[in-house]
């Protein structure tokens, strides 16, 4: 083992003042997200008050209720229904973020290979989005979605179908409205890693005999894959948390992770349940994301192996 | 398990024999501005088996273009590319047997050496347990044994150019296309790397078609040499053909330094002719089969011109004004006004050097005095 060489002045100077750069938005997060976290993990284990709040006297029995375990003093059996909520909610942000790359990553490349004075523009175009409030995108699926929508009766016009479609409402519009929504955090990160790509190395792959596919997989995909990754993992975490999409064109039909929550908290007023669904919310979320660290360094380590 | 060494590698072709035949080919480019580049204009030539061949022009020449035509990276928009008689101009780039080494080598960076050389031979669906001794040996032949594992950003960019050159030969390409290899190196590492190419190419046998716009480059690794401009081929000729017997002005002006003498023929024979200056000189040569009262230009090589000392005289010479001088130790390189046009004399560095706007007299011998007519 050998010492660590001694710091210099100039190095310490150098990091004192990396510090002081980052004070402002460290204080931020500490004020705005670890006090408010800390505070519903404090919550999610205490009992809950009649109106609302809660009773300072820790009682676990939100968690056992979520894990379906039975309580015999409320009277309560064995119960899983709260696995199906997480599972379904899972499975629909994960199939929106698995959407938004197929359809997002043509559009990152068509941008990030345009003659560089019209890249700007077009990336503002995948923003534009963002200019109209959020209510009013998803009120203008609705419109577009419903029964007597516009989806419905541009089909019937062209005599494609005789009668409307249940769009509305079901697990798809849900994903199609939220892919909708999120694309533009897929694309940004995609478009990043494919603008960086350089086009040499594709060329060369196909020179050494791959073919296209081959070509994606080998080379493209490896080498984007920061992109890939940063774009899953930002369309992901806020779609399994969305409770608007569910709420207003899913209906509530069937129960989601945001619809338990928003419900837990303003309806049931259920404080330490919504805490304890959250703070799960939270951990999923967690481990997603050191999945992707890890692919990701899995990805470019590649090789670094001896 | 039978894999074939790279190092006698039996080629198809025979050696010397046409293995890339280029038929009249064009490739029309929009710039930005909106004008139409023509950087291929008919371009005709034939790439022989076994052979060192380098196309050498100034940027812009169309050199890089007719070797990414060849690649498969660029359509021309008329004309054939023959590969062993078979048309291949519309066969896409991971179709066809031969293999580029860039400019800049694009290594694969998320792969180590081993596994970019294995790149090809896995894509292709080589046998997975000839791979292994196929890459060692590779990796042999360009000498970098027990670097398999390295990663490419740990290498030197000499290293990389031997990565660069193991993955492509590894695949025994009938033609090894390398676009301006020496481009990304330090001047000494070029100087290696020219000696080390060719040393390569002798090794392998595989024809080596190289595009440079340096024209010592080219004449020191080159079999043969095509010089380009302006989208159109100068001149096809071995490196002392290129340079001795330069077909046109340009080639003579491009490759090396030369007195480019313009004048008009009078009093052609059979055992040569004269050429009268501007200034109502005259300049001899051996040159036959020349015109009467045609322009020409001569052309005449820095080290075949002698300054020479007053009072010594010289059957055949020349009369100047000194533009500069510059002493260069063991040679003084000097600029002169020969009737009108620039020469470049190199002569030897125990002379005295000349002051600018002095008159000189610059020997030469005819035979040494080429011509060209266009």
């Amino acid at each position: 083992m050998s010492a660590t060489p001694p710091i210099s002045r100039a190095e310490r100077r150098r990091r004192q003042s990396g510090l002081a750069l980052l004070t402002p938005s460290a204080l931020l997060l500490a004020c705005l997200f670890l006090v408010p976290l800390g505070l519903v993990t404090v919550y999610s284990v205490m009992t809950r008050g009649t109106y609302g709040g809660v009773v300072w006297q820790i009682d676990f029995d939100s968690y056992a209720r979520i894990f379906g375990l039975p309580n015999e003093d409320e009277l309560r059996d064995w119960d899983f229904i709260y696995y199906g909520v997480f599972l379904r909610t899972a499975v629909i942000a994960g199939l929106t973020a698995l959407i938004a790359l197929v359809v997002g990553y043509p559009a990152a490349w068509f941008i990030a290979r345009a003659p560089r004075r019209r890249r700007s523009a077009l990336l503002l175009l995948i923003t534009l989005p963002f200019f109209v409030n959020a209510l009013v995108r998803i009120y203008a699926w609705m419109l577009i979605l419903r029964s007597d929508g516009l989806a419905n009766n541009i089909l019937l016009w062209l005599g494609l179908i005789k009668e409307p479609l249940t769009l509305i409402y079901t697990p798809g519009a849900i994903i199609l409205s939220m892919v909708y929504q999120y694309l533009p955090f897929m694309v940004l990160p995609l478009y990043a890693s494919i603008e960086k790509l350089d086009p040499r190395l594709v060329e060369a792959s196909f020179d050494l005999g791959a073919a296209r596919l081959t070509t994606f997989r080998r080379v493209i995909v490896p080498l984007t894959w920061p992109g890939i990754a940063a774009g899953l993992v930002l369309t992901f975490v806020p779609a399994f948390g969305n409770f608007i999409a569910p709420t207003l064109i899913g209906g509530s039909k069937q129960l989601q992770v945001g619809t338990l929550l928003a419900q837990a908290f303003l309806s049931a007023r259920d404080w330490p349940f919504g805490a304890a669904v959250s703070t799960i919310l939270g951990v999923i979320v967690l481990v997603a994301l050191i999945f992707m660290v890890r692919s990701d360094r899995g990805a470019a380590g590649k090789g670094a192996r001896s | 398990m039978v894999t074939q060494p790279l190092r006698e590698s039996a080629r198809k072709a025979v050696d010397g024999a046409s293995v890339i035949e280029i038929e009249r080919i064009s490739k029309r480019f929009r710039s930005a501005e909106g004008a139409e580049v023509t950087a291929l204009d008919e371009v005709s030539l034939k790439i022989s088996a076994g052979r060192f061949t380098t196309l050498l022009g100034p940027s812009g020449c169309g050199k890089t273009t007719l070797l990414r035509a060849i690649a498969g990276f660029e359509d021309p928009d008329a004309g054939r590319i023959l590969l062993g008689g078979a048309d291949i101009t519309r066969t896409p780039p991971f179709e066809r047997p031969v293999n580029t080494v860039f400019q800049h080598y694009a290594l694969f960076p998320h792969l180590s050496v081993e596994e970019n050389v294995a790149y090809g031979l896995e894509v292709t669906g080589v046998a997975r347990s000839t791979i292994r001794p196929r890459v060692a040996e590779a990796l042999e032949l360009v000498r970098l044994g027990g670097l398999g594992n390295r990663r490419i950003a740990q290498l030197s960019g000499g290293q990389q150019q031997r990565v660069a050159l193991a993955r492509s030969l590894v695949l025994q390409p009938e033609v090894l296309l390398l676009d301006e290899p020496m481009a990304a190196l330090d001047r000494n590492l070029r100087k290696e790397m020219q000696v080390e190419l060719k040393r390569l190419q002798n090794e392998v046998k595989i024809a080596f078609l190289c595009v440079t716009h340096d024209q010592e480059e080219a004449l020191s690794m080159s079999d043969t040499v095509v010089v380009m401009n302006r989208g159109r081929v100068e001149q096809i000729g071995s490196p002392r053909d290129i340079y001795e017997r330069p077909a046109s002005r340009f080639v003579a002006g491009f490759v090396g330094d030369a007195a480019l003498i313009d004048g008009t023929v009078t009093g052609a024979d059979a055992s040569g002719a004269a050429l009268a200056l501007a200034d109502g000189s005259v300049i001899q040569t051996r040159k036959a089969d020349l015109a009467a009262g045609s322009p020409a230009t001569a052309v005449l090589r820095p080290d075949r011109l002698t300054l020479l000392a007053d009072g010594r005289e010289a059957p055949h010479v020349l009369t100047g004004q000194v533009r500069s001088a510059i002493y260069l130790g063991d040679k003084i390189r000097l600029d002169a006004d020969v009737a009108g046009c620039g020469v470049v004399v190199l002569c030897n560095g125990a002379a005295e050097v000349p002051a600018a706007g002095a008159t000189v007299r610059l020997a030469y011998d005819p035979a040494d005095v080429q011509v060209v007519t266009q």
